[in-house]
């Protein structure tokens, strides 16, 4: 992998054609999810991280990509709706103690 | 400028530890776990299956098996695949039963009859109400996305995303190579960010 120095770590955004870009539109967002994700060496995270503090197109990016993550990680703490929740604990009571009973 | 945050860690693997007590005779522990992996499978089985009704055989099956397992197991570590693996299965089992019946997709936000409307931690209760207000939109968005995913995408976003599960964990639930999660995961990925900052109609 190439050095901060010789490659900006995150590509500067696509040129502007038309006035409003795709919303979609973040440059190498596979660097930045590798980032977030918490998967490149530290030296490569630390330029990455300087990187979106000074770049402002960047930085954006990664906090609309970070947003979306932390949805996705709430959503996957959803809660069970009690009638599911309380038939979930019977069943569990219920196992239990009839292995109780083979005991 | 706003400040930038760092990586954001993925949940940690609470499963092994709980399945080390359990099968040390702890009763508490093995009913903390049996009680999460059924969470486990209503979730993945609303998420990822969109059936709410095969839910309860889900969670019946992971239950069982997660029962007959623990006394023999002999790495804590690989619980976490292996659960979510039997949950994947017993879903598709269940859709095979059902295969006539239309999918549906259960809404995320969706209030419920007996109010337990809150169906969602919201990642950070601190927010102010503007955020709240954006996070529930974003949530709608998110479970709008998710529907037009294809089922293995839909599926590995769970289990990355939302579940916090390893590419390498994930590829051993799904039965296919590191590259193929990483190559799916990166669509779906672009297919979510498009759908949740597209603007609302």
């Amino acid at each position: 992998m190439t050095t901060p120095r010789r490659r900006p770590p995150v590509a500067r955004p696509a040129r502007r054609s038309s006035a409003a870009p795709p919303p979609a539109a973040c440059a190498q967002a596979d660097q930045l999810w590798a980032y977030l994700d918490g998967e490149l060496p530290p030296a490569r995270a630390r330029a990455i991280a300087r990187h979106l503090a000074a770049c402002e197109s960047c930085g954006a990016c990664a906090r609309r990509l970070r947003t979306m993550l932390e949805t996705c990680r709430a959503a996957g703490c959803r809660k069970l709706p009690a009638d599911v929740r309380a038939r979930a604990r019977e069943r569990v009571r219920a196992l239990l103690a009839a292995a109780r009973k083979k005991t | 400028m706003k400040k930038v945050t760092g990586p954001v860690p993925p949940p940690a693997d609470v499963y092994a530890d709980l399945v080390r007590e359990a099968a040390g005779g702890d009763p508490a522990a093995m009913e903390r776990l049996l009680t999460r992996v059924q969470e486990v499978a209503w979730r993945f089985s609303v998420a990822v299956c969109g059936h709410a009704d095969d839910a309860e055989d889900a969670m019946q099956e992971a239950l069982l098996k997660t029962y007959r397992y623990t006394s023999s197991i002999r790495e804590p570590e690989a619980f976490r695949p292996w659960l979510h693996r039997t949950v994947k299965n017993a879903c598709l089992m269940n859709r095979r039963k059902r295969v006539h019946e239309p999918p549906r997709l259960e809404s995320l936000d969706q209030p419920r009859a007996d109010g337990d409307g809150a169906t969602f931690d919201p990642p950070d209760p601190r927010r102010n109400p503007e955020q709240l207000v954006a996070n529930t939109r974003l949530k709608g968005r998110l479970q709008q996305a998710m529907r037009g995913l294809p089922p293995s995408q839909r599926a590995i976003v769970f289990l990355r995303e939302m579940q916090g599960l390893s590419t390498r964990e994930v590829a051993q639930v799904m039965g296919i190579s590191e590259d193929n999660v990483k190559t799916r995961l990166s669509r779906a990925r672009k297919a979510l960010q498009t759908a949740l900052e597209r603007p609302a109609r």
